[in-house]
């Protein structure tokens, strides 16, 4: 490094000169690098969740592919008016379709195509389904990807970033669609309009709409209603799905009952109260239907028409009926946190949280030649409660004294299922029928509402695409149980926990106990609030009857007593409200305190220690 | 090579000396920290929203950074230079490169001490709940190579003039040109100047979306090398603009 003769500097031209191309240089070998690095893909994927990488169910499925599979990727890059985050999607979508590349091990190859306006790349995106999307400035982009594999095609029409959580899972059954397009059928026997109703019903929008969850489910395989009056479940038919089925005749039961014994998959959604699909919700449920019950006790299950569960530990903020406009902890609706959930079964293993609004309790009597196991259960703090006092709400918690007590609210079972009808005449049918029994799994749930759109998916209109975004695992839950009885339990596995929450688990449990301490008090008040309001009405209704009435001293009296009675009531309610969330508040004070301020006071006095020393040393 | 190293050390520790020796360490390292801890829990309310997640916090640092990295480097050469302090550096038998490497690197360190000192918010978000400790040092790893990127793009502008607030300035508007680039404010302006192929380019340069990718748990070989080539690329200028420091 000759630094003594740049050091003195020279006045030249020419050293700013070559500096300067220098620069230009520099930056021009810069920007190639990056560009060169850029395609490498190289990545350390150190997400707890590996959210970026591909599961080991996907490098199965991929590296044991039969044929060859294309996928073309249309996304049209040059286009500046692209939203940001899209941008940045569109990256991370490219990126992750380069580990399917390398997973496939040359079985599975992918395009990029840039669809720019009015080309024949346009063109091609259109023939293939890819849907363009619409930028308010007029201008058209596409954003989707096509699966191919000799003559099947699948089709993803739109990347929606909301949906980044379920991509591996979009485009590894996109991949395994185009291997094997034979679509499982699918029977549902239902007395809600799941398929939507034939007519547009004015007073219901959206209820002539097929619910979301079919939807989801004819992406993959082929749904069908059975009709009430049918006598016989198609031969072909691999899962069929009791969706709280009403009137089902005898006819119905006895096919139902043959295609069980005969090793069909079933999913029974059985709800003691279900409060969708209905034109009244106030009306309620009718309960669960006679057969269906007999059916489900022939297999050892029962569920209580009248009663439903009310869980403690994990209720739901609603709006409260009793007092409009305030938000109260609901325990028949159940929120249910990933500790509830069977943890080892490929349906529930992955799953955060489900909402059940309104739930009844699965029992098991154990029956021979079948093996039970609870997938969804409540927590110890639950109780069973009477069907009417669902409306009650929040005032469940006054009378609530915990047993310890667990509930089912969704069981697996496995083996040979047992016939309805006389145990001879099963028999018989087996050694005329097949030389082994057959074994079928069947799933109750003892809710149903868990699969309406409400409780689980929150729709938008985003520039003319319609777009769901789902709250919470039910939907999951459902197509996981769904794959699993069609065959396809590999899918499954892949699926992440859609929400990717990270509640504060502190809070929650400082929630509960502040709960436990107050609520029942808060009620308590609330009740007599109410009775002292009450009476002050009649008092006060009575004077304004006639016009004269002029009260005498008693009656002023009483009607001052209860005036204070009422503000008294009011003044200790606010309290008790208070209290509630002081806690929580007061540690969030210390919180904030401790993280703002602490450190930088530590700092301020160093470094003012540091001064004085300083001056002393001096 | 030993020679150099030991060269760059003892600017370093020059450095060092006179940030903690000065008031400058103290207020700059206050400050940091209490605005990150207000924009954290008050704008944006991270105890009321209840996640155990730190995307939020780390969401300030390129904001912060626009603004306190001009401001710890705006003296880095200015101050040599008004003192006159710069020629007598520059006859040790140092080269301007170990100068160069010496003073950013100090400042670089500065930097991630101040990112050490935010660690009650990791004990706060563990106590409160179980984040993902992965994506937390994917943060913070995200955080330091930006700070890095920033304080370079500093350095460089306080190469370029005397005047330690024209520098200030001059770096703010080109942080905050990193910051925008890929968003419609600086795409729009840029659509009737210049063609698309050069807004796209522009767009990619932004500091937000390579962070915002390696905060999210994923550190990725192309986003850890633009921030190396930011760097690199603003020391060359400023190695430039020392050789030449006589006709600027």
């Amino acid at each position: 490094m000759s630094s003594k003769e740049n050091n003195t500097g020279s006045s030249h031209g020419m050293p700013l000169l070559t500096g300067f191309a220098g620069i230009v240089i520099v930056f021009l070998i810069l920007v190639f690098a990056n560009v060169l690095v850029a395609k490498m893909n190289l990545r350390w994927d150190a997400s707890s969740e590996k959210l970026y990488s591909l599961s080991d169910a996907t490098e199965n499925i991929a590296s044991n592919l039969k044929n060859r599979v294309e996928i073309r990727f249309f996304y049209s890059e040059d286009n500046i008016n692209i939203p940001a985050h899209i941008k940045a999607y569109a990256k991370r979508v490219r990126d992750f379709l380069g580990e399917y590349e390398n997973a496939g091990r040359g079985k599975i190859v992918f395009e990029s195509i840039n669809p720019s306006h009015d080309s024949d790349e346009e063109d091609l995106a259109q023939k293939y389904g890819v849907k363009g999307l619409n930028l308010p400035t007029g201008e058209r982009v596409y954003f989707g990807l096509v699966a191919i594999s000799s003559d099947q095609e699948e089709v993803i029409p739109y990347l929606d970033p909301n949906r980044e959580a379920q991509l591996e899972y979009d485009i590894t059954r996109a991949i395994t669609r185009v291997q094997n397009p034979k679509k499982e059928k699918i029977g549902i026997i239902t007395g809600l309009p799941v398929m939507g109703m034939g007519m547009a019903n004015p007073m219901q929008p959206g209820m002539s709409r097929p619910w979301v969850f079919v939807n989801e489910l004819k992406k993959t395989c082929d749904v069908s209603l059975i009709d009430k009056e049918d006598e016989k479940i198609p031969d072909d038919v691999r899962l069929l799905m009791l969706i709280n089925p009403d009137s089902v005749s005898d006819k119905l039961l006895k096919a139902i009952d043959s295609y069980a014994t005969s090793g069909g998959n079933v999913i029974v959604l059985a709800d003691p109260l279900c409060i969708s699909g209905n034109a009244n919700p106030m009306a309620g449920g009718g309960g669960i239907d006679r057969n269906l019950e007999k059916l489900l006790a022939a297999w050892g299950v029962e569920i209580d028409s009248q009663k439903i569960v009310a869980d403690f530990f994990y209720p739901t903020q609603l709006y409260s009926q009793r007092n409009p406009g305030s938000v109260e902890s609901n325990p028949v609706w159940i929120s249910a946190q990933k500790d509830v959930f069977d943890q080892q079964d490929t349906i529930t293993g992955k799953i955060e949280n489900m909402l059940f609004p309104i739930a009844g309790a699965v029992m098991i009597k154990e029956k021979a030649g079948l093996k039970s196991s609870t997938l969804v259960r409540t927590s110890k703090s639950s109780a069973l409660v009477e069907s009417f006092k669902a409306q009650l709400g929040g005032e469940l918690a006054a009378d609530f004294k915990p047993t310890g007590e667990v509930y089912n609210i969704a069981v697996k079972l496995e083996g040979t299922f047992p016939s309805v009808f006389s145990e001879t005449a099963a028999k018989a049918e087996d050694k005329t029928g097949g030389n082994s029994p057959k074994t079928a799994t069947v799933i109750v749930v003892a809710d149903a509402d868990f699969i309406a759109d409400d409780y689980y998916v929150e729709k938008q209109n985003f520039l003319g695409f319609e777009m769901a975004q789902i709250f919470n695992d039910n939907l999951n839950f459902f197509l996981n149980a769904t794959e699993l009885l069609t065959g396809n339990p590999e899918l499954a596995r892949i699926r992440a926990g859609g929400t990717f929450s990270r509640p504060f688990t502190k809070v929650r449990d400082m929630e509960l106990r502040a709960r436990e301490k107050w609520y029942a008090q808060e009620v308590v008040l609330e009740k007599s609030a109410e009775e002292t309001n009450q009476k002050l009405q009649a008092l006060n209704s009575k004077k304004s009857e006639k016009q004269s009435f002029v009260l005498n001293p008693e009656q002023e009296a009483e009607i001052k007593k209860f005036q204070e009675e009422k503000i008294r009531i009011n003044r200790e309610l606010k309290a008790v409200r208070r209290n509630l969330k002081s806690d929580i508040e007061s540690m969030g004070n210390v919180i904030k305190f401790l993280n703002i301020f602490f450190m930088p006071l530590l700092i301020a006095v160093a470094g003012i220690l540091f001064a004085i020393r300083r001056r002393q040393n001096a | 090579m030993n020679s150099g190293i030991r060269h760059i050390k003892s600017i370093f520790m020059r450095e060092m000396t006179g940030y903690f020796g000065s008031a400058l360490a103290y207020v700059f390292l206050v400050i940091f920290l209490v605005l990150l801890g207000f924009f954290t829990f008050y704008v944006s309310r991270f105890f009321e929203n209840g996640q155990a997640d730190l995307g939020v916090f780390f969401s300030w640092h390129p904001w912060l950074y626009m603004l306190l990295a001009p401001a710890i480097t705006m003296r880095l050469w200015a101050d040599e230079r008004k003192q006159g302090t710069l020629e007598l550096l520059m006859t040790f038998p140092i080269t301007p490169f170990e100068a160069i490497m010496g003073k950013f690197l100090a400042a670089w360190f500065f930097v991630g001490i101040a990112l050490l000192l935010t660690f009650p918010i990791i004990i706060t978000v563990t106590y409160l709940g179980s984040p993902d400790f992965g994506a937390i040092f994917c943060g913070y790893a995200g955080s330091f190579l930006m700070a890095g990127a920033f304080l370079s793009i500093g350095i460089m502008s306080s190469s370029l003039t005397r005047s330690p607030v024209v520098s200030f300035l001059v770096s703010s508007f080109i942080c905050l040109f990193f910051n925008l680039a890929g968003y419609p404010p600086v795409t729009q302006a840029m659509k009737s100047l210049a063609p698309d192929a050069m807004v796209n380019f522009v767009s990619e340069l932004s500091m937000l979306t390579h962070v915002a990718s390696i905060s999210r748990g994923v550190i990725s070989l192309f986003d850890v090398f633009y921030f190396v080539s930011v760097m690199g690329f603003m020391l060359f200028i400023n190695s430039v603009s020392l050789e030449n420091r006589q006709t600027l």
